[in-house]
């Protein structure tokens, strides 16, 4: 079970609820147990959600790093449905990720959101064009 | 078959109208539905995500339903185990009670019973018996001729002649019988024996035809005068002129006593001595010598004027009565030797030479003989100083009623009676035999012992009464709770067997909390109990805690769900894309944005 994470120096990554930095070389690290990771490419801060999408990100990965991601689902919810309502086609990448945060897999949540912005990009840039 | 070739223009004008004719359609019925879309064939992709979503609520709204139950079953265990705990805390609590009470108690003592036979304030007393001494011992002169009374002609057929005498001194006056045919003469026997009655202060009777004059009263004194004739004292036989008889003279007369022995009489420290004879200061009756012991000091003494039994008793309990001389003592009834109220006296309990053993355990066994000897005892004082001796224990008579109280020092040790003869034990309130100690056990541990068994059994009922819905989390039920439609996430809770025998408590038998290692034993079971309570409260914890988010994500899903299929429409790229920059806006003018930020600075991403 364990996942195994390179870190170049420099860079950074939150284990459980510590930030650990690479201070020196190179490194590889074997990482056990059930505390949430993620890695320095995989966070998006505050400033960085402008869109809606961004913000879904966002909130997903403050669940995945939470000790009790309830707090966060009343803010989840009014956020998807915001996004379903503007945006229907939305749906099936909203169920998927809300398929993940079900199973308690968080991280691929994540990956599922991230996907969800990527549309959106889509949809905005086509907007903006005509 | 037709083989109708159409140009492209006609095939083109055919296509418009088959659009349009379809488009008519299309607008006809959303015109009367007001629903953008209504079959799978305007927009199949749309309609059957709506439906699927639909029928998606209906599976988890099921789902929901059993992961309630899970949670209430989950919460059935936790209350349970709270419970459980609290009585196990009361089970260590009576525990330990029980060990802060003392143990079991050993005695090993026998006490005397106060119905002692020896009394030891009793008087030392000796009551003489079997004497036959008479008081008025009559003096009396025996001629022994066995033929005098039937002699009917003394002078004619004996060697008494006419006008021979007798003469008798009758206290000291002469009185002359004489012998012959004339009147106021004595010829027959019967003459004889009247002439003589007729004296004042004797009497004659024959014995076997033997003549004896006796005096009338002990006080008369009868002499056989000198100045009888010889013929007459070799007649009537046996006695020589002079023979003298003193009827005063009693206790030698009786050959109760020979001139000039004693009898000595010792009270405590005070000697009394009696000198029998006819001197002055000496004894010769019994009332002479009942008059003598009434003098006696440190007690009193008396002689039996019927019989001449001494009865000697002493005044103080600590005297003890010696009695000796030279006389023969049983003729007073009475024999030499000591007397104490312990032995020998009258209502003594026990014997010279009786004995009465004591031992402790294996320790050297105590032999107490009683007597007169050195090293024996025959008072309640010497009693005393050689209980005082006997090895791994103590033992007293007491001074009041003379019962003997013996104590182990290791009260492991029994104690054993044992007597020479039968009635020495009982003397100071004792029965023979072997005396156990005796090992009470404590009430109070007795109690706590009942009170923790029943907390056990208590704990057991808890544990049965734990389960919901037939689930019992506490009697090692298990318990799956399913997150999504497919199983393909879910999380298994693993049941554990909480009931005493589950717990590692063992009920303990009757007593057991007597002992303190069994109450170690009992207080170390109760320990690893705890700490499994502990853990496993602590797991279930986390159990419900995963159940419950899951939960409540479940909960605002299947809302969101709904609400999405009611209201889902289809609107195309462009005006999607134009909602969402519109929405971008919207959401930085709301407070959205505050509270994503807010929120991301209480995490660990503040770090970044």
């Amino acid at each position: 079970m364990a996942l195994m994470v390179e870190i170049k120096p420099g860079e950074r990554i939150i284990v459980g609820e510590s930030l650990i930095t690479n201070d020196g070389n190179r490194a590889r690290l074997q990482i056990e147990g059930d505390a949430p990771i993620l890695r320095e490419k995989d966070v998006m801060r505050p400033e960085e959600a402008d869109t809606p999408c961004r913000r879904i990100y966002l909130v997903v990965q403050l669940m995945y790093l939470s000790s009790d991601p309830r707090q966060h689902f009343d803010l989840y919810f009014d956020l998807i449905r915001d996004v379903q309502q503007a945006a229907p086609s939305t749906l099936r990448r909203i169920d998927r990720i809300n398929n993940q945060i079900l199973t308690g897999s968080f991280y691929k949540a994540l990956k599922e959101a991230k996907s969800l912005i990527d549309y959106e990009k889509e949809l905005m840039d086509h907007a903006a064009r005509s | 078959m037709s083989d109708i070739t159409l140009s492209s223009a006609v095939r083109n004008n055919l296509l418009s109208l088959q659009n349009t004719a379809d488009l008519l359609g299309k607008t006809q019925e959303r015109l009367a539905t007001g629903k953008k879309v209504n079959s799978a064939l305007d927009d199949p992709t749309a309609f059957f995500t709506a439906a699927s979503l639909q029928s998606r609520s209906g599976d988890l709204n099921r789902l929901l339903d059993s992961v309630g139950l899970a949670v209430q079953t989950l919460e059935a265990a936790d209350a349970g185990i709270k419970a459980i705990t609290d009585l196990v805390d009361s089970a260590e609590a009576a525990a330990r009670q029980a060990l802060q009470a003392s143990g079991p108690q050993t005695t090993s003592s026998v006490t005397g019973s106060a119905s002692a036979t020896y009394n030891p304030g009793a008087f030392a007393a000796v009551a003489g018996t079997g004497a036959s001494l008479t008081a008025d011992a009559v003096g009396s002169l025996t001629f022994t001729a066995t033929d005098i009374g039937n002699e009917d002609n003394f002078v004619t057929d004996t060697t008494i002649s006419e006008d021979d005498v007798l003469v008798l001194t009758i206290n000291g006056q002469d009185q002359t019988i004489t012998f012959g045919t004339d009147t106021g003469e004595v010829n027959t026997g019967a003459a004889l024996e009247t002439a003589i009655d007729n004296l004042a202060g004797v009497e004659a009777s024959y014995t076997g035809n033997a003549l004896t004059i006796s005096g009338e009263t002990a006080d008369d004194t009868i002499v056989l005068a000198t100045a009888t004739t010889d013929a007459v004292t070799t007649e009537l036989g046996g006695l020589s002129e002079g023979a003298t008889e003193q009827g005063r003279v009693n206790l030698l007369s009786q050959s109760a006593v020979t001139q000039g022995q004693t009898l000595s009489i010792t009270i405590g420290a005070t000697n009394k001595s009696i000198t029998f004879g006819t001197g002055a200061n000496e004894v010769s009756t019994l009332a002479e010598l009942n008059t003598e012991l009434g003098t006696l000091v440190n007690g009193s003494a008396s002689v039996n004027a019927t019989n001449g039994n001494i009865s000697v008793s002493a005044a103080n309990a600590t005297d003890t009565i010696t009695l000796g001389g030279s006389a023969t003592l049983s003729n007073f009834g009475i024999a030499a030797g000591e007397f104490s109220n312990l032995i020998g006296g009258t209502g003594a309990p026990v014997s010279q030479n009786d004995t009465l053993t004591l031992q402790v355990g294996s320790n050297t066994a105590l032999t107490v003989t009683f007597g007169t000897g050195a090293n024996e005892v025959n008072t309640i004082a010497e009693l005393n100083a050689a209980l005082g001796s006997l090895a791994g224990g103590t033992a007293s008579a007491d001074t009041t009623t003379g019962a003997i109280s013996i104590s182990a020092t290791d009260t492991a040790d029994g104690i054993t009676v044992s007597e020479s003869t039968s009635g020495v034990a009982t003397a100071f309130g004792l029965t023979t035999g072997d005396f156990a100690s005796v090992t009470t056990n404590s009430t109070e541990r007795a109690a706590r012992e009942a009170e923790f068994n029943d907390l056990l059994t208590q704990i057991d009922q808890l544990a049965r009464d734990a389960s919901f819905n037939g689930n019992n989390l506490l009697q090692s039920d298990n318990l799956t709770v399913i997150f999504n439609e497919d199983a393909s996430s879910s999380l298994k809770i693993t049941g554990v067997d909480f009931d005493s025998g589950g717990l590692g408590i063992t009920a303990v038998a009757t007593n057991a909390f007597q002992t303190d290692t069994n109450i170690d034993t009992a207080l170390s079971q109760l320990d690893t109990a705890t700490t499994s309570l502990r853990s496993q409260a602590s797991t279930f914890g986390s159990n419900l805690s995963v159940v419950e988010t899951r939960q409540q994500f479940t909960k605002e899903l299947t809302n969101v769900l709904e609400t999405g299929a009611a209201g889902l429409t289809l609107a195309d790229t462009n005006e999607e894309g134009a909602n969402m920059l519109a929405l971008q806006t919207r959401q930085q003018l709301s407070t959205v944005a505050l509270s994503l930020a807010s929120q991301n600075d209480q995490s660990v991403l503040r770090l970044f």
